[in-house]
Protein backbone atom coordinates (compact mmCIF):
# COMPACT_ATOMS: atom_id res chain seq x y z
CA UNK A 1 0.00 0.00 0.00
CA UNK A 2 2.59 2.38 1.15
CA UNK A 3 4.63 2.23 -2.45
CA UNK A 4 1.17 2.95 -4.10
CA UNK A 5 0.38 5.78 -2.16
CA UNK A 6 3.94 6.87 -2.81
CA UNK A 7 3.04 6.99 -6.75
CA UNK A 8 -0.14 9.03 -6.04
CA UNK A 9 1.54 11.37 -3.73
CA UNK A 10 4.31 11.96 -6.74
CA UNK A 11 1.50 12.32 -9.01
CA UNK A 12 -0.25 14.75 -7.28
CA UNK A 13 2.86 16.67 -7.05
CA UNK A 14 3.29 17.39 -10.62
CA UNK A 15 0.00 17.99 -10.71
CA UNK A 16 0.33 21.14 -8.25
CA UNK A 17 3.61 21.84 -9.08
CA UNK A 18 4.32 23.31 -12.74
CA UNK A 19 7.92 22.96 -14.13
CA UNK A 20 8.06 25.07 -17.21
CA UNK A 21 10.64 25.94 -19.42
CA UNK A 22 9.70 29.24 -20.44
CA UNK A 23 6.14 28.94 -21.59
CA UNK A 24 6.30 25.10 -22.05
CA UNK A 25 5.16 22.92 -19.52
CA UNK A 26 7.66 20.40 -19.06
CA UNK A 27 5.11 17.78 -17.31
CA UNK A 28 1.31 18.86 -18.16
CA UNK A 29 -0.98 17.81 -15.42
CA UNK A 30 -2.64 14.92 -17.76
CA UNK A 31 0.62 12.95 -17.77
CA UNK A 32 1.07 13.61 -13.85
CA UNK A 33 -2.35 12.46 -13.87
CA UNK A 34 -1.45 9.54 -15.47
CA UNK A 35 1.05 8.81 -12.88
CA UNK A 36 -1.78 9.23 -10.28
CA UNK A 37 -3.86 6.78 -12.55
CA UNK A 38 -1.24 4.05 -12.24
CA UNK A 39 -1.20 4.48 -8.23
CA UNK A 40 -4.64 4.19 -7.89
CA UNK A 41 -4.79 1.47 -9.93
CA UNK A 42 -2.09 -0.31 -7.71
CA UNK A 43 -4.33 0.12 -4.70
CA UNK A 44 -7.50 -1.05 -5.80
CA UNK A 45 -5.82 -4.26 -6.92
CA UNK A 46 -4.82 -4.68 -3.25
CA UNK A 47 -7.61 -3.64 -1.43
CA UNK A 48 -10.66 -4.22 -4.19
CA UNK A 49 -12.31 -1.01 -3.04
CA UNK A 50 -14.46 -0.04 -5.48
CA UNK A 51 -13.32 4.36 -4.53
CA UNK A 52 -9.91 3.74 -5.49
CA UNK A 53 -11.75 2.32 -8.74
CA UNK A 54 -14.30 5.40 -8.81
CA UNK A 55 -11.07 7.66 -8.47
CA UNK A 56 -9.53 6.27 -10.97
CA UNK A 57 -12.21 7.19 -13.36
CA UNK A 58 -12.21 10.50 -12.47
CA UNK A 59 -8.56 10.89 -12.81
CA UNK A 60 -8.65 9.63 -16.43
CA UNK A 61 -11.79 12.74 -16.87
CA UNK A 62 -9.58 15.27 -15.66
CA UNK A 63 -6.16 14.06 -17.92
CA UNK A 64 -8.64 14.06 -20.72
CA UNK A 65 -10.09 17.29 -19.85
CA UNK A 66 -6.54 18.68 -19.28
CA UNK A 67 -5.50 17.12 -22.92
CA UNK A 68 -8.73 18.68 -24.42
CA UNK A 69 -7.45 22.20 -22.91
CA UNK A 70 -4.42 22.21 -24.51
CA UNK A 71 -5.71 20.99 -27.46
CA UNK A 72 -8.27 23.87 -27.23
CA UNK A 73 -5.48 26.16 -26.82
CA UNK A 74 -3.83 25.24 -30.51
CA UNK A 75 -7.32 26.14 -31.87
CA UNK A 76 -7.05 29.54 -33.64
CA UNK A 77 -10.39 31.22 -33.29
CA UNK A 78 -11.10 33.45 -30.21
CA UNK A 79 -14.38 31.47 -28.98
CA UNK A 80 -13.01 27.84 -29.30
CA UNK A 81 -9.85 28.83 -27.20
CA UNK A 82 -11.70 30.50 -24.80
CA UNK A 83 -14.29 28.32 -23.95
CA UNK A 84 -12.62 25.42 -24.55
CA UNK A 85 -10.12 25.87 -22.18
CA UNK A 86 -12.40 27.23 -20.13
CA UNK A 87 -14.99 24.18 -20.03
CA UNK A 88 -12.08 22.06 -19.91
CA UNK A 89 -11.01 23.39 -16.76
CA UNK A 90 -14.09 23.62 -15.13
CA UNK A 91 -14.10 19.83 -15.87
CA UNK A 92 -10.95 19.72 -14.76
CA UNK A 93 -11.23 20.91 -10.90
CA UNK A 94 -14.08 19.25 -10.73
CA UNK A 95 -12.72 15.99 -11.51
CA UNK A 96 -10.24 16.36 -8.99
CA UNK A 97 -12.72 17.27 -6.33
CA UNK A 98 -14.00 13.66 -7.21
CA UNK A 99 -10.39 12.00 -7.20
CA UNK A 100 -9.41 13.79 -3.94
CA UNK A 101 -12.67 12.55 -2.45
CA UNK A 102 -12.78 8.90 -3.39
CA UNK A 103 -9.06 8.74 -3.15
CA UNK A 104 -9.68 9.86 0.71
CA UNK A 105 -12.83 7.94 1.33
CA UNK A 106 -11.60 4.88 0.22
CA UNK A 107 -8.20 4.88 2.06
CA UNK A 108 -10.11 5.13 5.13
CA UNK A 109 -12.47 2.23 4.30
CA UNK A 110 -8.83 0.08 3.51
CA UNK A 111 -8.21 0.98 7.02
CA UNK A 112 -10.86 -1.42 7.68
CA UNK A 113 -10.25 -4.41 5.01
CA UNK A 114 -9.22 -6.54 7.46
CA UNK A 115 -6.60 -8.31 5.12
CA UNK A 116 -4.52 -6.05 4.86
CA UNK A 117 -1.33 -6.01 6.46
CA UNK A 118 -0.90 -3.78 9.46
CA UNK A 119 1.69 -1.33 10.16
CA UNK A 120 3.86 -1.40 13.55
CA UNK A 121 2.91 1.71 14.68
CA UNK A 122 -0.80 1.34 14.78
CA UNK A 123 0.21 -1.38 17.53
CA UNK A 124 -0.36 -0.35 21.65
CA UNK A 125 -2.53 2.05 20.87
CA UNK A 126 -6.10 2.12 22.96
CA UNK A 127 -9.38 4.48 21.91
CA UNK A 128 -12.19 5.61 23.22
CA UNK A 129 -14.30 2.24 22.81
CA UNK A 130 -12.10 0.27 24.86
CA UNK A 131 -10.02 -1.10 21.48
CA UNK A 132 -6.56 -1.46 22.43
CA UNK A 133 -3.72 -2.29 19.88
CA UNK A 134 -4.50 -2.32 15.87
CA UNK A 135 -7.93 -2.17 15.56
CA UNK A 136 -7.91 0.85 17.60
CA UNK A 137 -5.87 2.48 15.11
CA UNK A 138 -8.36 1.13 12.86
CA UNK A 139 -11.03 3.38 14.23
CA UNK A 140 -9.36 6.52 14.35
CA UNK A 141 -7.87 6.30 10.97
CA UNK A 142 -11.21 5.41 9.48
CA UNK A 143 -12.65 8.81 11.42
CA UNK A 144 -9.41 10.74 10.48
CA UNK A 145 -9.45 10.06 6.68
CA UNK A 146 -13.09 10.08 6.44
CA UNK A 147 -13.70 13.35 7.91
CA UNK A 148 -11.07 15.05 5.65
CA UNK A 149 -12.34 13.56 2.84
CA UNK A 150 -15.89 15.72 3.78
CA UNK A 151 -13.63 18.86 4.76
CA UNK A 152 -11.39 18.69 1.73
CA UNK A 153 -14.41 18.36 -0.89
CA UNK A 154 -16.60 21.15 1.22
CA UNK A 155 -13.39 23.25 0.59
CA UNK A 156 -12.59 22.16 -2.86
CA UNK A 157 -16.82 22.66 -3.68
CA UNK A 158 -16.25 26.64 -2.51
CA UNK A 159 -13.40 26.85 -4.44
CA UNK A 160 -14.55 25.15 -7.74
CA UNK A 161 -17.53 27.52 -7.41
CA UNK A 162 -15.89 30.58 -7.27
CA UNK A 163 -13.47 29.54 -9.69
CA UNK A 164 -16.01 28.82 -12.51
CA UNK A 165 -17.92 32.04 -12.00
CA UNK A 166 -14.91 34.10 -11.10
CA UNK A 167 -13.53 32.37 -14.65
CA UNK A 168 -16.51 33.82 -16.00
CA UNK A 169 -16.78 37.19 -15.24
CA UNK A 170 -13.27 37.24 -14.99
CA UNK A 171 -13.35 39.07 -11.30
CA UNK A 172 -9.61 38.94 -10.63
CA UNK A 173 -9.86 39.73 -6.81
CA UNK A 174 -12.04 36.32 -6.28
CA UNK A 175 -10.60 34.07 -8.97
CA UNK A 176 -6.73 35.26 -7.25
CA UNK A 177 -8.54 34.45 -3.51
CA UNK A 178 -9.88 30.47 -4.70
CA UNK A 179 -6.48 29.79 -6.72
CA UNK A 180 -4.81 30.26 -3.49
CA UNK A 181 -7.34 28.23 -1.24
CA UNK A 182 -7.43 25.50 -4.21
CA UNK A 183 -3.48 25.32 -3.88
CA UNK A 184 -3.66 25.43 -0.31
CA UNK A 185 -6.31 22.41 -0.19
CA UNK A 186 -3.70 20.79 -2.81
CA UNK A 187 -0.66 20.76 -0.52
CA UNK A 188 -2.89 19.74 2.08
CA UNK A 189 -3.84 16.88 -0.10
CA UNK A 190 -0.49 16.08 -0.77
CA UNK A 191 0.57 16.38 3.39
CA UNK A 192 -2.59 13.68 4.00
CA UNK A 193 -1.94 11.13 0.98
CA UNK A 194 1.67 11.68 2.46
CA UNK A 195 0.54 10.62 5.94
CA UNK A 196 -1.42 7.66 4.20
CA UNK A 197 1.79 6.33 2.62
CA UNK A 198 3.64 6.70 6.40
CA UNK A 199 0.74 5.01 7.90
CA UNK A 200 0.97 2.07 5.89
CA UNK A 201 4.90 1.58 5.69
CA UNK A 202 6.34 -0.76 7.88
CA UNK A 203 3.72 -3.30 7.38
CA UNK A 204 3.00 -5.69 9.84
CA UNK A 205 1.58 -9.09 8.88
CA UNK A 206 -2.15 -9.20 9.68
CA UNK A 207 -2.33 -9.10 13.61
CA UNK A 208 -4.71 -10.66 15.56
CA UNK A 209 -7.23 -12.54 12.65
CA UNK A 210 -10.09 -12.25 15.35
CA UNK A 211 -9.95 -8.71 15.84
CA UNK A 212 -9.07 -7.92 12.00
CA UNK A 213 -11.67 -9.60 10.70
CA UNK A 214 -14.47 -8.52 13.26
CA UNK A 215 -13.24 -4.53 12.40
CA UNK A 216 -13.58 -5.51 8.39
CA UNK A 217 -16.71 -6.42 8.91
CA UNK A 218 -18.42 -3.64 11.26
CA UNK A 219 -19.33 -1.94 7.42
CA UNK A 220 -22.20 -4.71 7.17
CA UNK A 221 -23.07 -5.06 11.01
CA UNK A 222 -21.58 -8.50 11.02
CA UNK A 223 -18.86 -10.09 13.10
CA UNK A 224 -17.10 -12.34 11.98
CA UNK A 225 -14.75 -14.56 13.69
CA UNK A 226 -11.10 -15.50 12.76
CA UNK A 227 -12.47 -19.33 13.01
CA UNK A 228 -15.02 -18.76 10.54
CA UNK A 229 -13.02 -17.00 7.90
CA UNK A 230 -10.79 -19.20 5.72
CA UNK A 231 -8.78 -16.51 4.08
CA UNK A 232 -7.02 -15.97 7.80
CA UNK A 233 -7.12 -19.72 8.47
CA UNK A 234 -4.69 -20.15 4.91
CA UNK A 235 -2.95 -17.06 6.15
CA UNK B 1 -22.63 -15.46 30.73
CA UNK B 2 -20.31 -16.00 28.06
CA UNK B 3 -23.29 -15.93 25.93
CA UNK B 4 -24.21 -12.35 26.98
CA UNK B 5 -21.01 -11.14 26.56
CA UNK B 6 -20.55 -12.34 23.18
CA UNK B 7 -24.19 -10.99 22.58
CA UNK B 8 -23.37 -7.60 23.80
CA UNK B 9 -19.69 -7.41 22.04
CA UNK B 10 -21.80 -8.20 19.15
CA UNK B 11 -24.57 -5.48 19.44
CA UNK B 12 -21.88 -2.92 19.73
CA UNK B 13 -19.74 -4.18 16.95
CA UNK B 14 -23.05 -3.76 14.47
CA UNK B 15 -23.69 -0.40 16.26
CA UNK B 16 -20.16 0.87 15.14
CA UNK B 17 -20.85 -0.52 11.81
CA UNK B 18 -23.85 1.59 11.03
CA UNK B 19 -22.18 4.60 12.35
CA UNK B 20 -18.84 4.62 10.25
CA UNK B 21 -21.93 3.54 7.32
CA UNK B 22 -23.49 6.65 8.22
CA UNK B 23 -20.57 8.70 8.53
CA UNK B 24 -19.62 7.26 4.83
CA UNK B 25 -23.69 8.08 3.80
CA UNK B 26 -23.32 11.50 5.08
CA UNK B 27 -19.88 11.87 3.62
CA UNK B 28 -21.57 10.66 -0.01
CA UNK B 29 -24.32 13.17 0.17
CA UNK B 30 -22.07 16.05 1.08
CA UNK B 31 -19.53 14.95 -2.30
CA UNK B 32 -22.64 14.53 -4.42
CA UNK B 33 -24.04 18.66 -3.31
CA UNK B 34 -20.64 19.47 -3.73
CA UNK B 35 -20.30 17.96 -7.15
CA UNK B 36 -23.54 19.38 -8.44
CA UNK B 37 -22.86 22.57 -7.12
CA UNK B 38 -19.43 23.08 -9.03
CA UNK B 39 -21.71 21.05 -12.35
CA UNK B 40 -24.09 24.08 -12.14
CA UNK B 41 -21.54 26.42 -12.05
CA UNK B 42 -19.52 25.31 -14.94
CA UNK B 43 -23.40 24.84 -16.82
CA UNK B 44 -23.46 28.94 -15.36
CA UNK B 45 -20.38 29.64 -16.98
CA UNK B 46 -21.17 28.37 -20.07
CA UNK B 47 -24.40 30.08 -20.14
CA UNK B 48 -22.41 33.27 -18.83
CA UNK B 49 -20.01 32.71 -21.69
CA UNK B 50 -22.44 32.93 -24.82
CA UNK B 51 -24.09 35.65 -23.27
CA UNK B 52 -21.12 38.15 -22.88
CA UNK B 53 -18.99 37.10 -25.87
CA UNK B 54 -18.30 39.59 -28.23
CA UNK B 55 -18.39 38.52 -31.74
CA UNK B 56 -16.89 41.62 -32.96
CA UNK B 57 -15.22 44.69 -30.93
CA UNK B 58 -17.02 47.60 -29.71
CA UNK B 59 -15.74 50.78 -30.87
CA UNK B 60 -16.45 53.26 -27.64
CA UNK B 61 -17.90 56.71 -28.71
CA UNK B 62 -15.25 59.65 -29.69
CA UNK B 63 -16.90 63.10 -29.18
CA UNK B 64 -13.35 64.83 -30.09
CA UNK B 65 -12.85 68.60 -31.26
CA UNK B 66 -9.72 68.75 -33.00
CA UNK B 67 -7.60 70.76 -34.88
CA UNK B 68 -6.13 70.35 -38.85
CA UNK B 69 -2.66 70.46 -38.76
CA UNK B 70 -2.00 74.02 -39.23
CA UNK B 71 0.33 74.74 -42.20
CA UNK B 72 3.88 76.32 -42.46
CA UNK B 73 3.66 80.41 -42.88
CA UNK B 74 4.15 80.48 -46.64
CA UNK B 75 6.17 82.76 -48.23
CA UNK B 76 4.58 84.51 -51.42
CA UNK B 77 8.19 84.42 -52.94
CA UNK B 78 9.94 81.42 -52.10
CA UNK B 79 7.10 78.77 -52.79
CA UNK B 80 8.58 75.51 -52.37
CA UNK B 81 12.55 76.76 -51.07
CA UNK B 82 14.12 76.69 -48.47
CA UNK B 83 13.59 79.99 -47.12
CA UNK B 84 17.35 80.29 -44.66
CA UNK B 85 16.64 84.19 -43.58
CA UNK B 86 13.71 83.16 -41.99
CA UNK B 87 14.83 79.93 -40.12
CA UNK B 88 14.77 77.66 -43.27
CA UNK B 89 11.27 76.62 -42.66
CA UNK B 90 10.46 74.84 -45.91
CA UNK B 91 6.18 76.05 -46.49
CA UNK B 92 5.60 73.53 -49.64
CA UNK B 93 6.78 70.72 -51.19
CA UNK B 94 6.79 70.10 -55.12
CA UNK B 95 3.69 68.17 -54.46
CA UNK B 96 1.90 70.55 -53.35
CA UNK B 97 0.97 69.20 -50.20
CA UNK B 98 2.05 71.91 -47.29
CA UNK B 99 4.31 71.34 -44.59
CA UNK B 100 2.55 70.96 -41.39
CA UNK B 101 3.49 72.45 -38.07
CA UNK B 102 1.56 70.02 -35.81
CA UNK B 103 0.56 66.86 -36.18
CA UNK B 104 -3.07 66.00 -35.77
CA UNK B 105 -2.73 62.68 -33.41
CA UNK B 106 -5.13 61.27 -31.22
CA UNK B 107 -6.47 57.68 -29.38
CA UNK B 108 -8.58 55.60 -30.52
CA UNK B 109 -10.44 53.24 -27.76
CA UNK B 110 -12.28 50.25 -28.67
CA UNK B 111 -13.64 46.81 -26.24
CA UNK B 112 -13.34 42.88 -27.50
CA UNK B 113 -12.91 40.04 -25.73
CA UNK B 114 -9.54 39.50 -24.06
CA UNK B 115 -7.98 36.71 -25.43
CA UNK B 116 -8.85 38.44 -29.19
CA UNK B 117 -5.23 38.99 -30.62
CA UNK B 118 -6.20 40.50 -33.86
CA UNK B 119 -4.82 44.36 -33.76
CA UNK B 120 -6.26 47.50 -35.85
CA UNK B 121 -4.03 48.11 -38.84
CA UNK B 122 -6.38 50.31 -40.89
CA UNK B 123 -9.13 52.86 -40.28
CA UNK B 124 -10.92 54.46 -43.02
CA UNK B 125 -13.77 57.00 -42.48
CA UNK B 126 -16.19 56.64 -44.47
CA UNK B 127 -17.17 60.69 -44.34
CA UNK B 128 -14.00 61.42 -45.88
CA UNK B 129 -12.34 58.64 -46.85
CA UNK B 130 -9.47 60.73 -48.37
CA UNK B 131 -8.16 61.19 -44.82
CA UNK B 132 -5.34 58.67 -44.61
CA UNK B 133 -4.75 58.18 -40.83
CA UNK B 134 -2.01 55.59 -39.93
CA UNK B 135 -3.41 53.48 -36.97
CA UNK B 136 -0.81 51.71 -34.47
CA UNK B 137 -2.02 49.76 -32.08
CA UNK B 138 -0.52 49.66 -28.36
CA UNK B 139 0.05 45.90 -28.53
CA UNK B 140 1.84 46.34 -24.96
CA UNK B 141 -0.12 44.56 -22.19
CA UNK B 142 0.06 44.53 -18.05
CA UNK B 143 2.34 42.37 -16.71
CA UNK B 144 0.13 39.44 -16.93
CA UNK B 145 0.22 36.66 -18.80
CA UNK B 146 -2.25 34.15 -20.02
CA UNK B 147 -1.54 30.59 -20.25
CA UNK B 148 0.63 29.91 -23.28
CA UNK B 149 2.82 32.77 -22.41
CA UNK B 150 1.77 35.29 -24.69
CA UNK B 151 0.97 39.20 -22.87
CA UNK B 152 -1.88 40.00 -22.97
CA UNK B 153 -2.89 43.23 -25.60
CA UNK B 154 -4.59 46.14 -23.72
CA UNK B 155 -5.78 46.91 -20.09
CA UNK B 156 -8.02 44.10 -18.64
CA UNK B 157 -11.29 45.48 -17.72
CA UNK B 158 -13.35 42.18 -16.24
CA UNK B 159 -14.57 40.25 -19.21
CA UNK B 160 -13.45 42.69 -21.76
CA UNK B 161 -9.78 44.44 -22.21
CA UNK B 162 -9.98 48.13 -23.25
CA UNK B 163 -7.57 48.62 -26.50
CA UNK B 164 -6.23 51.70 -27.79
CA UNK B 165 -4.85 52.88 -30.97
CA UNK B 166 -2.69 55.89 -31.96
CA UNK B 167 -4.15 57.44 -34.79
CA UNK B 168 -2.27 60.19 -36.66
CA UNK B 169 -3.41 61.94 -39.71
CA UNK B 170 -0.60 61.08 -42.84
CA UNK B 171 -0.11 64.86 -43.93
CA UNK B 172 -0.93 63.77 -47.85
CA UNK B 173 -2.97 66.50 -49.09
CA UNK B 174 -3.59 70.06 -48.37
CA UNK B 175 -6.32 69.93 -45.53
CA UNK B 176 -7.68 73.39 -46.22
CA UNK B 177 -9.43 72.16 -49.18
CA UNK B 178 -11.46 70.11 -47.22
CA UNK B 179 -12.68 72.55 -44.90
CA UNK B 180 -14.52 71.26 -41.65
CA UNK B 181 -15.06 67.82 -41.13
CA UNK B 182 -17.36 65.58 -39.09
CA UNK B 183 -16.54 61.98 -38.74
CA UNK B 184 -18.33 59.05 -37.39
CA UNK B 185 -18.74 55.95 -39.22
CA UNK B 186 -15.35 53.79 -39.66
CA UNK B 187 -14.72 50.78 -41.36
CA UNK B 188 -12.01 48.91 -39.34
CA UNK B 189 -9.97 46.67 -41.05
CA UNK B 190 -7.66 43.86 -38.43
CA UNK B 191 -4.71 42.28 -38.69
CA UNK B 192 -6.53 39.13 -39.21
CA UNK B 193 -8.06 40.10 -42.43
CA UNK B 194 -11.20 40.87 -41.04
CA UNK B 195 -13.46 43.98 -40.83
CA UNK B 196 -16.22 45.78 -39.53
CA UNK B 197 -18.31 48.89 -39.87
CA UNK B 198 -18.07 51.22 -35.93
CA UNK B 199 -19.82 54.08 -34.88
CA UNK B 200 -17.20 56.10 -33.02
CA UNK B 201 -19.39 59.10 -32.17
CA UNK B 202 -18.67 62.54 -33.79
CA UNK B 203 -15.03 63.08 -34.85
CA UNK B 204 -14.59 67.23 -35.56
CA UNK B 205 -11.85 67.89 -37.24
CA UNK B 206 -11.96 71.41 -37.72
CA UNK B 207 -9.35 74.33 -39.49
CA UNK B 208 -7.19 75.95 -37.10
CA UNK B 209 -8.57 79.29 -36.21
CA UNK B 210 -6.94 82.19 -37.93
CA UNK B 211 -6.85 84.74 -35.50
CA UNK B 212 -5.70 84.54 -32.59
CA UNK B 213 -5.70 87.79 -31.29
CA UNK B 214 -9.19 87.37 -30.70
CA UNK B 215 -8.22 84.47 -27.99
CA UNK B 216 -8.22 85.08 -24.80
CA UNK B 217 -5.58 82.93 -22.58
CA UNK B 218 -6.05 82.04 -18.99
CA UNK B 219 -3.23 83.79 -16.05
CA UNK B 220 -4.14 79.77 -14.19
CA UNK B 221 -5.71 76.91 -14.89
CA UNK B 222 -6.07 73.87 -12.70
CA UNK B 223 -8.00 70.67 -13.31
CA UNK B 224 -8.64 67.86 -11.17
CA UNK B 225 -9.01 64.16 -11.20
CA UNK B 226 -12.45 64.16 -10.20
CA UNK B 227 -13.70 65.87 -12.86
CA UNK B 228 -13.57 69.50 -11.56
CA UNK B 229 -11.15 72.73 -13.03
CA UNK B 230 -11.14 75.99 -12.97
CA UNK B 231 -9.51 78.87 -15.32
CA UNK B 232 -9.09 82.32 -14.66
CA UNK B 233 -7.83 85.62 -16.25
CA UNK B 234 -7.69 89.62 -15.37
CA UNK B 235 -9.79 91.09 -17.94
CA UNK B 236 -7.56 93.28 -19.66
CA UNK B 237 -10.46 95.70 -21.28
CA UNK B 238 -13.85 95.87 -19.99
CA UNK B 239 -15.63 92.47 -21.07
CA UNK B 240 -19.52 91.83 -21.19
CA UNK B 241 -20.08 87.64 -21.75
CA UNK B 242 -21.98 87.00 -24.62
CA UNK B 243 -22.97 83.17 -24.39
CA UNK B 244 -20.90 79.71 -25.05
CA UNK B 245 -20.14 78.35 -28.12
CA UNK B 246 -20.67 74.70 -27.92
CA UNK B 247 -19.62 72.50 -30.27
CA UNK B 248 -20.01 68.91 -28.53
CA UNK B 249 -21.66 69.75 -25.11
CA UNK B 250 -25.33 68.44 -26.82
CA UNK B 251 -23.51 64.85 -26.63
CA UNK B 252 -22.04 65.36 -22.72
CA UNK B 253 -25.88 66.14 -22.00
CA UNK B 254 -26.16 66.12 -17.95
CA UNK B 255 -22.38 65.47 -17.36
CA UNK B 256 -21.14 69.49 -17.22
CA UNK B 257 -21.78 72.47 -15.59
CA UNK B 258 -20.10 75.82 -15.88
CA UNK B 259 -19.38 78.77 -13.89
CA UNK B 260 -18.12 82.42 -14.19
CA UNK B 261 -17.71 83.99 -11.08
CA UNK B 262 -19.81 81.58 -9.56
CA UNK B 263 -23.17 82.04 -11.90
CA UNK B 264 -24.61 79.45 -13.69
CA UNK B 265 -22.81 80.23 -17.44
CA UNK B 266 -27.34 80.74 -18.34
CA UNK B 267 -27.56 83.28 -15.80
CA UNK B 268 -24.50 85.43 -16.57
CA UNK B 269 -24.94 86.22 -20.26
CA UNK B 270 -24.72 89.67 -20.32
CA UNK B 271 -23.22 90.63 -17.61
CA UNK B 272 -20.39 92.83 -17.59
CA UNK B 273 -16.88 92.30 -16.03
CA UNK B 274 -14.54 95.85 -15.40
CA UNK B 275 -11.05 95.47 -16.89
CA UNK B 276 -8.36 94.47 -14.41
CA UNK B 277 -11.11 92.20 -12.30
CA UNK B 278 -10.69 88.37 -11.86
CA UNK B 279 -12.79 86.06 -14.14
CA UNK B 280 -12.81 82.88 -12.75
CA UNK B 281 -14.52 79.87 -15.16
CA UNK B 282 -14.82 76.34 -13.13
CA UNK B 283 -17.28 73.99 -14.48
CA UNK B 284 -17.37 70.28 -13.51
CA UNK B 285 -17.63 66.93 -15.72
CA UNK B 286 -19.55 64.09 -14.12
CA UNK B 287 -18.75 60.37 -14.53
CA UNK B 288 -21.72 59.04 -16.56
CA UNK B 289 -23.65 55.84 -16.15
CA UNK B 290 -22.41 52.59 -17.22
CA UNK B 291 -24.17 53.11 -20.60
CA UNK B 292 -21.86 55.81 -21.73
CA UNK B 293 -19.06 55.15 -19.21
CA UNK B 294 -16.50 53.70 -21.59
CA UNK B 295 -17.50 57.19 -23.97
CA UNK B 296 -15.04 60.01 -24.39
CA UNK B 297 -15.73 63.05 -24.22
CA UNK B 298 -13.70 66.51 -25.26
CA UNK B 299 -16.03 69.20 -25.96
CA UNK B 300 -13.42 72.33 -25.67
CA UNK B 301 -16.45 75.06 -25.83
CA UNK B 302 -15.70 78.16 -26.06
CA UNK B 303 -16.61 81.20 -23.61
CA UNK B 304 -18.16 84.44 -25.75
CA UNK B 305 -17.67 87.75 -24.68
CA UNK B 306 -17.49 90.79 -25.95
CA UNK B 307 -15.73 93.87 -25.36
CA UNK B 308 -16.75 97.96 -25.52
CA UNK B 309 -16.56 98.18 -29.48
CA UNK B 310 -18.35 94.97 -29.86
CA UNK B 311 -15.38 92.46 -30.58
CA UNK B 312 -15.46 89.43 -30.13
CA UNK B 313 -13.34 87.47 -28.07
CA UNK B 314 -13.29 83.92 -27.15
CA UNK B 315 -12.05 81.51 -24.43
CA UNK B 316 -11.20 77.96 -25.16
CA UNK B 317 -11.86 75.30 -21.77
CA UNK B 318 -9.13 73.19 -22.81
CA UNK B 319 -9.99 70.57 -19.63
CA UNK B 320 -13.72 69.92 -19.95
CA UNK B 321 -13.57 66.36 -20.88
CA UNK B 322 -13.82 63.04 -19.37
CA UNK B 323 -12.04 60.07 -20.96
CA UNK B 324 -14.11 56.71 -19.97
CA UNK B 325 -11.89 54.01 -21.10
CA UNK B 326 -10.14 52.90 -17.91
CA UNK B 327 -13.00 54.45 -16.28
CA UNK B 328 -15.30 51.77 -15.90
CA UNK B 329 -15.23 48.22 -14.06
CA UNK B 330 -15.94 44.73 -15.29
CA UNK B 331 -19.35 44.97 -14.56
CA UNK B 332 -19.78 48.55 -16.00
CA UNK B 333 -17.92 47.55 -19.32
CA UNK B 334 -20.67 44.58 -19.19
CA UNK B 335 -23.26 47.14 -19.02
CA UNK B 336 -21.65 49.86 -21.94
CA UNK B 337 -21.05 46.96 -24.17
CA UNK B 338 -25.16 45.79 -23.56
CA UNK B 339 -26.24 48.88 -24.18
CA UNK B 340 -23.93 49.37 -27.49
CA UNK B 341 -25.33 46.08 -28.74
CA UNK B 342 -28.71 46.98 -28.13
CA UNK B 343 -28.64 50.19 -30.80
Amino acid sequence: MSEKYKVVFWGLFLTTVHINLGSIQLLPPFIALLIVYAGLGGLFSISDLNEFKTARTFCLIAAAANLSGWAAALVGPVLGRQLGEGLSSGVYIICEMGLFYFLLTGSARAFLVPDLPRSASWAGRENSTGHAGPEAAMDEKFVFYQGRAVLITVVFGIVNVGLIIGSALYLETLLWLVMLAGFIVQIWMLVLVHGLDKAWRAELPPGDPAVISEMGNRMDGEVQTAEKDPEFEER
Amino acid sequence: MEEQEGDGIMMEEKKRGRDFAREMTRGRRIFLFCFAASAAALVIYGALFFYLYLDRPVFVRHYLDLEFPEAAAAEDSAEGELDGDVGGIESEADDGVPNYIHPLEFRMYYLTERFDRRIVSTVIFEEAPELSFRADENTGGPWFFMDNGETEIGIPCGRYSVRSVNMSLLETMDFRELGDVTLSRARVLFSDGTEMNADMGKLILRQPEENSAEQLHSDRAEASSDGTGSESFVASENLRFAGLEERMLAEMNGLWSIRINGDEYTEAVGKEYEMGKLIKVSFAVQVPEAERRFDIYDARPCLLFENEHGRQRRMELNNLNYYGPYAGDGVSAVKYVKAREAE
